[in-house]
């Protein structure tokens, strides 16, 4: 297992070189550089003066240099554990992320586990009851869910209930520190909505696999048995079921820090996916390739948790 | 597998044939509707898309950038069916007209996307060696990196427009779309089929498109089934965060998304409008796929 696990980290190496190429470059592709907006920011018009400004700025940050150079000294710097700092307040992107990753982190874990709680048993009955009004409502419920654009649930669950009933909704940001109780009732919803969000596809994938399961020689054997049917379904199928659904949730943790951006952005959440579109937005190179290099590291090392956890759910997937 | 089921479909099909066409057609919709209540409810919201698209000048008297059809920030009433905006343009007509552009979208970044993804996904397969080697590492950067950060990189660098929302789409969506097709390529490519065909000397293009291409039609299918619905949302995600169509092509996620967002308060109709638009769609277009996966799916088959 060891020598696997190992195996595999090696072959990360060059996906995680691409993934750094790709971003050092397309970063710089995005038209509009740092150094116009800093120039613009100190006030610095067209002139000839400018222009001498403008070499200066760009020799500070290191962005005379081509961009090959500059992708060599960044996974240099990347190997050594270091980030680079921001181009705007020389902040190290290490620390930046450092105090932005608690609250994806907790968004993320909350979203999980109700994605989990709601979609497993959804995906189960209208398995079990295929093709009945109980599949074919649940079917349409958690279709609906992915059919909603994620900003539109947001926005409705903050601006309705201030529209119809007059509450409103603080959404003064405060850290677990100062407040425990506030900032989980800040974290908890938008959270939560998130995670319904997600089960909609956990609990399709649940239903097309139970069917799938349900199928199989060994329902019939244990059904052949006298064994009851709950016992059947939970014990038998529902285990043989979630290998691809454990996968699927693994890919779900990428798309929930996409999907963080969003939800971050609705109920002011100062999380990873905040900084990341305002990265973007102030060209801030460094900080919005330490996110990407980091959050991609993650992903793979989740797939690898993903793909090993495969050997605990199913003797059968277990590396030789 | 789902070449011989196809193959014996067809047979089928063709066993049927001495009868009309009209009879032959009606038979098979009555068949889906009754199987398939949901799919064939999402097929009719296709339906009534397309048609909005198509007669949207017909359909509404007004235009979708024609200003002061009204007073301004009105509620629904019988001249103005869903209100009015800001402008006093009808959120109806706007909403009509934007079926085109959801078409335009999920339709070019569908194509844009499965033409490449299905290429590579069958050259992979069939050539094996350095070349898939080297491209699944670039799949699995794509694929390692947040869908919405990649799309808002790629579209700050293309530059808004709807062109280039699409290109937006299509790009990550044709590597990662690929392994999929790869998966089901690499099922034919060892059938005696094309081994037959690779010793009779028949080049590496006929191959390809001759012999694989055809016998993974079910799974590409699938995927452009499921993935129409997804365009749609990732474009008014887009919009949401400032990088959609841009303002005034009345959009549905643009719609929602600033329009709507910000008159909320006073015209909940902006909102509730585009909103339900949007979701009936993604919704029918979701059931339609979900439908034709459950038919052309042979695992899926076996139980109905």
């Amino acid at each position: 297992m060891a020598k696997y696990v190992l195996r595999r980290l090696i072959g990360m190496i060059p996906t995680w070189l691409i993934i750094m190429f790709m971003v050092v470059f397309m970063v710089r592709l995005i038209p509009g550089s740092i150094v116009d907006l800093l120039l613009q920011d100190q006030g610095g018009g067209g002139s000839y003066q400018a222009g001498i400004d403008r070499a200066q700025v760009e020799h500070r940050l290191g962005l005379d240099q081509p961009v090959y150079v500059q992708y060599v000294k960044y996974v240099a710097g990347v190997a050594q554990g270091n980030l680079g700092a921001s181009l705007w307040d020389q902040q190290s992107v290490v620390s930046l992320i450092a105090q932005r990753v608690p609250v994806t982190a907790q968004v993320a874990l909350v979203a999980i586990v109700t994605s989990v709680f709601v979609s497993i048993p959804i995906g189960v009955i209208s398995a079990v009851r295929r093709d009945s009004p109980v599949d074919y409502l649940l079917r349409s419920i958690s279709i609906l869910g992915i059919s909603v654009p994620g900003f539109a649930i947001g926005t409705a669950i903050v601006i309705f209930p201030t529209l119809w009933w007059g509450v409103t909704v603080s959404f003064k940001y405060v850290s677990f520190a100062d407040d425990p109780i506030g900032h989980l009732k800040l974290i908890i919803p938008p959270a939560m909505v998130l995670g319904v969000q997600l089960s909609a596809s956990v609990a399709r994938l649940t239903r097309t696999m139970m069917l799938e399961v349900l199928q199989e020689d060994y329902i019939r054997t244990a059904r052949a048995k006298g064994l009851q049917e709950p016992k059947i379904v939970v014990k038998h199928a529902l285990k043989n079921a979630l290998i691809p659904v454990v996968t699927v949730l693994g890919i779900q943790i990428t798309n929930l820090l996409g999907g963080s951006v969003i939800t971050e952005t609705i109920f002011a959440l100062p999380g990873l996916g905040r900084l990341m579109v305002s990265s973007i937005g102030s060209r801030d190179y460094p900080v919005v390739q330490g996110i990407v290099v980091m959050t991609a590291i993650f992903v793979m090392c989740m797939n690898l948790a993903v793909d090993v956890s495969y050997g605990y759910l199913d003797p059968r997937a277990r590396p030789a | 597998m789902s070449a011989e089921v196809g193959i014996g479909q067809a047979v089928r099909g063709g066993g049927r044939a001495q009868r009309s066409l009209g009879s032959r057609v009606w038979y098979e919709v009555s068949k889906f509707t009754r199987k398939k209540p949901l799919g064939a409810f999402g097929a009719v919201v296709l339906f009534v898309l397309i048609g909005m698209a198509a007669f949207a000048p017909i359909i509404t008297s007004y235009g979708p950038l024609q200003q002061s059809t009204g007073p301004a920030l009105a509620g629904p009433s019988m001249e103005h069916l869903a209100g009015t905006d800001q402008f006093g343009r009808d959120v109806f007509t706007r909403i009509v007209y934007g079926a085109r552009i959801s078409l335009f979208i999920s339709v070019g970044a569908t194509i844009m996307a499965i033409i490449p993804a299905t290429t590579f996904g069958m050259m992979c397969a069939y050539f094996r060696g350095p070349f898939d080697l080297v491209f699944q590492r670039i799949v699995d950067a794509f694929q390692a990196i947040p869908g919405l950060i990649l799309l808002i990189t790629i579209v700050s660098i293309l530059g808004s427009g709807q062109f280039n929302v699409i290109l937006a789409l299509a790009i990550p969506a044709s590597i990662t779309g690929s392994r999929l097709q790869r998966a089901a390529s690499m099922q034919v490519t060892g059938r005696d089929y094309v081994l037959a065909a690779r010793s009779l000397g028949a080049t590496h293009t006929r191959i390809i498109f001759q012999y694989i291409l055809p016998n993974i039609m079910a799974p590409i299918i699938i995927v452009v089934s499921l993935g129409f619905g997804g365009y749609i949302l990732a474009e008014s995600s887009l919009s949401f965060l400032g990088y959609g169509v841009p303002p005034p092509a009345p959009s549905w996620g643009g719609m929602l998304a600033s329009d709507g967002r910000r008159y909320m308060y006073v015209a909940p109709h902006m909102f509730i409008a585009p909103a339900i638009a949007l979701s009936v769609v993604v919704f029918g277009v979701n059931m339609f796929g979900d439908a034709m996966r459950d038919i052309l799916d042979p695992r899926l088959r076996g139980s109905s």
